[in-house]
């Protein structure tokens, strides 16, 4: 067990993939000299040769699509998309081809894909480098999308993703790739997609959350405590499928919820869960449903002061809970 | 138009008072001067008239809420003539349709929401907080949340008798839950509600033992001439007045006596100085069923016996049967409780705050007395005979009635109490005499 970042425990975790299993490739732009824009790849070119570790053109579409095609044939590709804002010349093949094959075969043709995609602003990315994509794929059927927080539960799910059989929309969030340190064990270790974790327990409202903003949650949640406030943070780990179980579980002991999340406030995450709130576990909602999300505009303001008005804080999401609590 | 109702100064001294029912829902029409809530105010219940006709909008406090003077209480919607008219008949579908082309209807223009859950609306579109669109917002009549609701149903808890911890009254579901875990204790007591009156005469009470202390003394008052008197004259006393004739009215004239010569058991303390009242203004504690009232008989010092005997039956009356106004309630500067009327014999009073004293009448019992006088009913046996020929103890059977007083021992002594006590058992044991 050793404390490590975000990016150190996904390139552990593709290595050691790649290493017990051939069949795993690495492909992308810059994956392979370079090692990646964020380093994810750093000496897999050397250690697993050109054959494995493939330099793509700048070229979404056809980044996705060779590896759709590679999985058909028995490959288990890992596909990187430099930046989420670019991901879009890709949405063909993932939401149009790998989503489908399943469903469309019966069941005979399966896509073992993963989809790699750092995402997400509060790093003076501006307009082409912070977006938040999890939405589009979190509507889909076929996809499974999974956005962890932390160094542990990125190793264990990308392991589980890449060991999926259908294809598998990983997000990193950029800001946590070197913020956000933790233990990683040494050893093989795989945690379930579909699964949501409590990581912080609490009794009288429930966060739930995903990704960086998850980090602000659990400050959030620490600084209430000494408030009287006990606050339940959820983090999600796979939105896509949602562990309804988990969140159900917390919202019917606590009875208040804050849904905080980085990604646009309409159609979002956040709103799925609410509604799953509303249907299911309506008779225990002691006030209403609230979401701290960011705002509806089109994409991550490049001001300074505009970026930190868009990102949900931990200050922001004190207020909104010291609110429901009054309630 | 839109008109706020506040609540009136209603007496000079009044400064606060408690909302204690609705008698409108929102959206009801109202008649100019028809009531529209029930006010308490000191001990009393008074109705609140409309100012104008028209349309409840919305109540501004809760019931029970206690407000001071000049608290807005409600918005009406007035009306003009003609409409006035249209809304007195029952064509609701006429009204609102009218109350539309006038305003707006909805979240925005209140006009004619008769429901709660409009005004909500009206709170969430207002209340968009920087983190949440319309989600807490706040809760002006009961609103309960399907979580508390669940709990009540499971648990088979009344809401109304829980209080609210949360924003603006509301119950929440850790009031529910707190309320259930007192609920082992609960199951072997019953919580019941205070009324306002209850909570006002709470008040006086806690002042009075807080602020005053205070000192007791009793006598024994000899009322066998009375008893006899009122016996002989009682039932022509009730057909010539038409009001019956009880021992209050000779104790109130007795104690006007005592207070006209002990000023100072017809007092106040203010601090600085002591203020000695030239008007008496009797209290006269009556229990009703909803609490004990205390209704004045102003300048009672003024009355003949016929003129208390009236008052004081007028006053009973009016209090029995929730009729008191303010100034009926307002001003005693000596109180007397009749207790004596349950059957107490002994009882110990606490001094109304702003008065110096409180004297209660205990019940009248026949007891043997050891006196010095041959008196009518003295026990006729050969002994007492043959004592009689000297001026020797003989004992008698007497009507008697203990009399008590609780005073402020800021304002005077045990001596002055005493003086005052010999004073008014001395006018009843020969109240016969006149």
């Amino acid at each position: 067990m050793g404390e490590k970042s975000v990016i150190e425990a996904i390139r552990e975790a593709m290595r050691e993939e790649m290493q017990r299993d051939e069949r795993v490739i690495v492909l992308g732009e810059d994956v392979g000299a370079r090692g990646g824009v964020f380093l994810a790849t750093q000496g897999f070119l050397e250690e697993f040769g050109e054959a494995r570790v493939i330099d793509t053109p700048l070229a979404e579409a056809s980044i996705v699509g060779i590896a759709v095609g590679a999985a058909l044939k028995g490959l288990r590709p890992i596909a990187e998309i430099q930046f989420a804002d670019f991901a879009w010349p890709a949405f063909n093949q993932l939401l149009g081809e790998a989503a489908r094959a399943c469903y469309g075969s019966f069941g005979h043709v399966r896509v073992p894909l993963v989809v790699r995609i750092p995402y997400g602003g509060g790093i003076r990315g501006g307009l082409y480098h912070s977006q938040n994509v999890e939405a589009y794929f979190f509507h889909t059927p076929g996809i499974k999308v999974v956005a962890p927080a932390t160094p542990y539960d990125a190793k264990g799910l990308l392991k589980a993703a890449i060991r999926d059989d259908n294809p598998v929309v990983f997000l990193e969030h950029k800001k946590t790739y070197r913020l956000v340190r933790g233990d990683v064990p040494e050893e093989d270790y795989i945690l379930p997609l579909g699964k949501a974790e409590v990581k912080h327990e609490g009794s009288q409202i429930t966060v739930i959350s995903y990704g960086l903003v998850m980090h602000y949650c659990l400050q959030a949640a620490r600084k209430l405590t000494s408030e009287g406030i006990s606050v339940e943070v959820v983090d999600l780990r796979t939105l896509r499928p949602v562990d309804r179980e988990t969140v159900l579980g917390s919202v019917r002991k606590t009875g208040k919820v804050l849904i905080v999340h980085e990604d646009n406030r309409t159609g979002g995450v956040g709103a799925e869960i609410a509604a799953i709130l509303a249907e299911e576990a309506f008779e225990y909602l002691d006030a209403p449903i609230r979401r701290l999300c960011g705002p509806d505009i089109p994409t991550m303001p490049f001001a300074p002061t505009l970026e930190e008005a868009y990102m949900p804080t931990t200050e922001k999401i004190v207020a909104a809970l010291r609110e429901l609590a009054a309630y | 138009m839109r008109v706020t109702v506040e609540l009136p100064q209603v007496g000079e001294s009044v400064v606060e008072g408690i909302v204690a029912r609705w008698l409108k829902e929102p959206g009801e029409l109202v008649q100019m001067y028809e009531p529209v809530a029930e006010i308490v105010t000191d001990k009393v219940t008074m109705e609140l008239p409309s100012p104008v006709s028209g349309r409840i909008l919305r109540f501004l406090v809760e019931e029970g809420a206690k407000v001071p003077v000049g608290t807005p209480l409600l918005e009406i919607e007035a009306l003009s003539g003609s409409e006035s008219e249209l809304a007195g008949d029952q064509e609701g579908d006429r009204v609102g349709r009218l109350f539309e082309e006038e305003r707006p209807v909805g979240p925005t223009g209140g006009g004619a929401l008769p429901e709660e859950v409009g005004e909500t609306a009206v709170k969430g579109a207002e209340d968009k907080g920087a983190s949440g669109e319309g989600a807490a917002a706040p809760v002006e009549k009961p609103w309960y949340s399907p979580a508390v609701r669940r709990l009540a149903r499971e648990h088979g808890i009344d809401l109304r008798t829980i209080s609210g911890t949360g924003l603006g009254g509301r119950v929440t579901k850790e009031d529910v839950l707190a309320a259930l875990a007192q609920r082992g204790v609960q199951a072997e007591e019953e919580h019941v509600k205070v009324t306002p009156i209850r909570r006002l005469i709470a008040e006086n009470m806690q002042r009075s033992a807080r602020e005053i202390p205070q000192a007791w003394a009793m006598v024994e008052v000899d009322v066998t001439g009375l008893v006899l008197y009122r016996e002989r004259i009682k039932e022509e006393f009730q057909k010539r007045e038409g009001v019956k004739l009880t021992y209050l009215p000779f104790v109130l004239q007795a104690v006007i006596e005592g207070l006209k010569r002990h000023p100072h058991l017809n007092a106040r303390w203010a601090e600085e100085h002591i203020v000695l009242r030239r008007r008496i203004h009797l209290g006269i504690a009556v229990a009703t069923e909803q609490g004990l009232l205390v209704p004045v008989i102003r300048d009672a010092d003024q009355l003949s016996l016929t003129g208390l005997a009236r008052a004081v039956h007028e006053l009973t009356q009016r209090a029995r049967q929730h009729r008191l106004t303010v100034e009926d309630v307002q001003g005693a500067t000596f109180t007397v409780n009749n207790t004596g009327a349950l059957g107490v014999v002994l009882s110990r009073p606490l001094v109304p705050p702003g008065q110096a004293g409180i004297l209660t009448m205990e019940a009248i019992t026949q007891r043997v007395v050891i006196s010095t006088d041959r008196a009518p009913h003295a026990l006729s046996t050969d002994v007492e005979e043959s004592l009689s020929s000297l001026v020797a103890p003989t004992l008698s059977v007497r009507y008697c009635m203990n009399m008590c007083l609780s005073f402020d021992h800021r304002i005077l002594d045990g001596a002055e109490a005493a003086a005052f006590l010999r004073t008014v058992k001395h006018q009843l044991e020969t109240v016969a005499h006149e």
